[in-house]
Order: C-alpha cells, then sequence, then structure tokens
C-alpha cells in the first residue's frame, strides 16, 4: 500500500530530509538517528544532483539531430496549440494585459542551479560553503548559459572571517530583460560560495522574496532570510564537513 | 511594462528560467525531446487560459507551472509506449556530451537513478521530480496537485527509498 500515513514513517531519519524539518533535540542527541539522517541527506543531494544532469540531457537535442547551432530545436507549435493559442489570446486580449502580466515575471533563479548542497539543512548548507560573505554588487552580467558573474565589494565576511574587498562568483540564471543582471548592480547581497569548483553559488538580494523553504513569519526578504540563516546555523557548521561531500 | 516574446509580440508569461525548469520537468517525466516546446507551450496556454477564466495568477507562478507541466507528462506518458522513452532517455545520456564534472562513475549513477525513476508509479516520479528538481517544498506539491500531504510523503518516502538503493548498489559494483 503506498500511502501508510504520517505516524508509520514520522521517526524516520529519511523523513525528515524529505520535508526539510529540523530534528527535534530528543534527536539530535541520538548518535545512530543523526548518522542516518546525514546519510540520507548525502544520497538525497546526489539525486537532486542526478535528476538535474539527466533533465539537461534530456533537454539537450539528442545527437545526429543538432543543428549547427543553439541547444534546442526551432520551436514547434502543432496545430491545435496554435489555434488554442489564437482563441485564448482573443479572450485575453480583452484584459488589461499588461498590467496583469507585469506581476509574473519573477525571478526564481535562485533555487536554478543551485548546488546539491540546497538540499541539505541550514548547517549542511553552510558547511559545504567556502565562503560566506555580504556586499555591494559593483558588477553582474549575464554570460553564456544565463547565469550571472557577480562583482562583490564584501563589507562582511562570514566564513572566512576575513578575506578579499573583492569576490567574484557565478550567481543562477537570471532571465533577460530589464530585471535581469543589469538591475543587480549597487543591490546588497549576501552569497554562499560553494566549494565545489565550477558550482552555482547561493544569492540572498534584499528587496527580492526569500526562497521556497523559508519559514514563515519573517519578512520574507531574501536577504533577511539569509542573515538569519547564517545567525542561526554559522556557528554549528564551522568544522563540520560537507555531508555532500561524504 | 511587461516583456514580451520577440518573435511572436506574445507576453512573456514565463520567465527563461521557469521554462528551463518547466522543459526539465517535462523531460524527466517522460516526454520526449521533439515535444518539449510543445509541452511548454500548453504551460503558458493553460497559464493564459486560467487568466482568461478570470482565476487570476497563481500565487507562485514557478510552483504552478512544474506542477502543470509534471501533470502534462503524465498525460503524455498514458499515451505513449513505455519502452520508446526509457531507450529516449538513456541514449540521451549515453550522447551526453559537455560532462566535464561529471566522469564515468557520475555517467553511470545518472544511468542508473534514470533506470530507477522508470520503475516508479508515474505518481512517485512525479514527486520526485517536483521535490528534488522543480525545489518544491512537501506543501507546495500538496497544494499544486490537490493531495494531502501525507500522501506525498508517504510517495517521496518510498520513492526516495528505492532510488537510494540504486544509488547504493551502483556505490558498490
Amino acid at each position: 500500500m503506498e500511502h501508510k500515513g504520517d505516524d508509520a514513517i514520522r521517526e524516520d531519519p529519511l523523513m525528515y530530509v524529505l520535508t526539510g524539518e529540523p530534528l527535534p533535540p530528543e534527536l539530535e542527541r541520538d548518535a545512530a538517528f543523526v548518522a542516518e539522517y546525514r546519510a540520507a541527506g548525502a544520497d538525497t543531494a546526489a539525486l537532486r544532483d542526478d535528476l538535474a544532469r539527466i533533465g539537461e540531457a534530456l533537454c539537450r537535442e539528442p545527437a545526429g539531430r543538432r543543428g549547427t547551432k543553439g541547444r534546442l530545436a526551432p520551436r514547434r507549435v502543432a496545430f491545435r496549440a496554435r489555434r488554442r493559442w489564437a482563441l485564448v489570446a482573443a479572450a485575453v486580449a480583452a484584459m488589461a494585459i499588461g498590467a496583469v502580466v507585469t506581476g509574473v515575471v519573477r525571478d526564481d533563479a535562485q533555487n536554478r542551479g543551485a548546488p546539491p548542497e540546497a538540499a541539505l539543512t541550514p548547517v549542511g548548507r553552510l558547511a559545504c560553503a567556502e565562503v560566506v560573505a555580504e556586499g555591494l554588487v559593483v558588477d553582474a552580467a549575464r554570460v553564456d548559459g544565463g547565469s550571472v558573474k557577480v562583482t562583490l565589494r564584501v563589507d562582511r565576511h562570514y566564513k572566512p572571517e576575513r578575506g578579499e574587498r573583492l569576490l567574484s562568483f557565478s550567481a543562477p540564471p537570471q532571465p533577460a530583460g530589464a530585471e535581469g543582471a543589469a538591475g543587480w548592480s549597487g543591490s546588497r547581497l549576501l552569497v554562499l560560495v560553494p566549494q565545489a569548483e565550477g558550482a552555482v553559488a547561493e544569492v540572498f538580494r534584499e528587496g527580492e522574496p526569500a526562497p521556497p523553504g523559508a519559514p514563515e513569519g519573517g519578512s520574507g526578504d531574501a536577504l533577511e532570510w539569509g542573515r538569519s540563516l547564517v545567525a542561526d546555523s554559522l556557528e554549528e557548521s564551522r568544522g563540520k564537513p560537507c555531508p555532500a561531500q561524504h | 511594462m511587461s516583456p514580451t516574446r520577440a518573435d511572436s509580440g506574445q507576453p512573456e508569461l514565463l520567465d527563461a528560467g521557469q521554462e528551463d525548469r518547466v522543459r526539465a520537468v517535462l523531460a524527466l517525466g517522460g516526454v520526449p525531446f521533439a515535444d518539449l516546446p510543445d509541452g511548454v507551450q500548453q504551460v503558458r496556454l493553460r497559464l493564459l487560459e486560467r487568466m482568461a477564466d478570470g482565476r487570476g495568477l497563481p500565487r507562485n507562478v514557478s510552483a504552478w507551472a512544474a506542477a502543470v507541466a509534471s501533470n502534462l507528462a503524465m498525460d503524455w506518458h498514458r499515451s505513449k509506449r513505455r519502452r520508446k522513452r526509457l531507450e529516449e532517455r538513456l541514449g540521451s545520456l549515453r550522447g551526453a556530451e559537455g560532462d566535464a564534472d561529471g566522469g564515468e562513475d557520475v555517467r553511470v549513477r545518472a544511468l542508473s537513478v534514470a533506470r530507477g525513476l522508470e520503475q516508479l508509479s508515474d505518481a512517485q516520479r512525479q514527486v520526485v521530480v517536483l521535490r528534488f528538481h522543480a525545489d518544491l517544498s512537501v506543501r507546495q506539491i500538496a497544494q499544486e496537485l490537490g493531495v494531502p500531504e501525507g500522501t506525498v510523503k508517504s510517495r517521496l518516502h518510498t520513492a526516495v527509498r528505492s532510488l537510494r538503493t540504486v544509488l547504493h548498489d551502483v556505490e558498490a559494483v
């Protein structure tokens, strides 16, 4: 039977990883449970990595069909879909669509391209970060693949506690257009630069919504949430190995 | 002013990142490469239909789009032969290029996970993709799919336990 209900699996370490719920204090003192919990976290991080790899491979044009350039074939819209599009577009045309759609295009890139560590606990995410710092963006530009090359003037080093004044890293892909990378310059952000070479950093930018999974009741601002993540979990993460690498 | 799609003049309902995610969710759900553009278009149409119906925008467009894509993939799956999909998936992985950070071990593991995904039920595969690729929380998955959180947890637990076995088997080889 597929649905066993909460009770049967509530005390399973894997379930805490799946839901992202913090371990209760009594379970945190259970070494065997914590070991299982960490192993499950490492496995789900690997699974997340594999899914990204599989998804990327499946979205790539198969060998033998590849054109001279571009990773996707020209868009082919089936007749039925085109007809539906026309009908729906006609209906929507009667609405003040411009004003409505403005709210649609929101940046959810904080989740895309995030390293597998994102599947881990806050402590795990910080343990997997080589650099944790906050500052003002002095330059940001989209590069191939849509990711953003960011240069940050750091005014607060969290991990390590001292470092270079300027920090460069790759941020997750951003949408093209006015709200893209160009709008980052001058904004304040907190960044978790992963240990893994070439991996994309996790960014918490002021004025953006907190990422999914953020606890309710906060301000909802990404930077504020990033700061609370650091305040709550950085000390605990010090000296701990990155679960995704074990 | 809302951005518009340069080639059609249509409002750009999904940004580039959201489209990439929708495409991947469709692909992971079994939609073949050739049908991915249609699948993305279908998600856009659903969003337009929703707005035209007066239901307004989803509170979380990314989560909504991922869930719609996963449902489209399930519908597609029901109308196609499973075997063909498996062959395409594995063929794509074998032909993958640019895996500079991968190496043979990682590729073998990904292949095994792809096979593991095939062994899951459609409903299990759907929640795995939404949780670990689209980054939806358990609560968001439940809300978007209209099922109880307990059902999502149970499906996830069963599916991930199965996939962990695959991962461990690969490591043991």
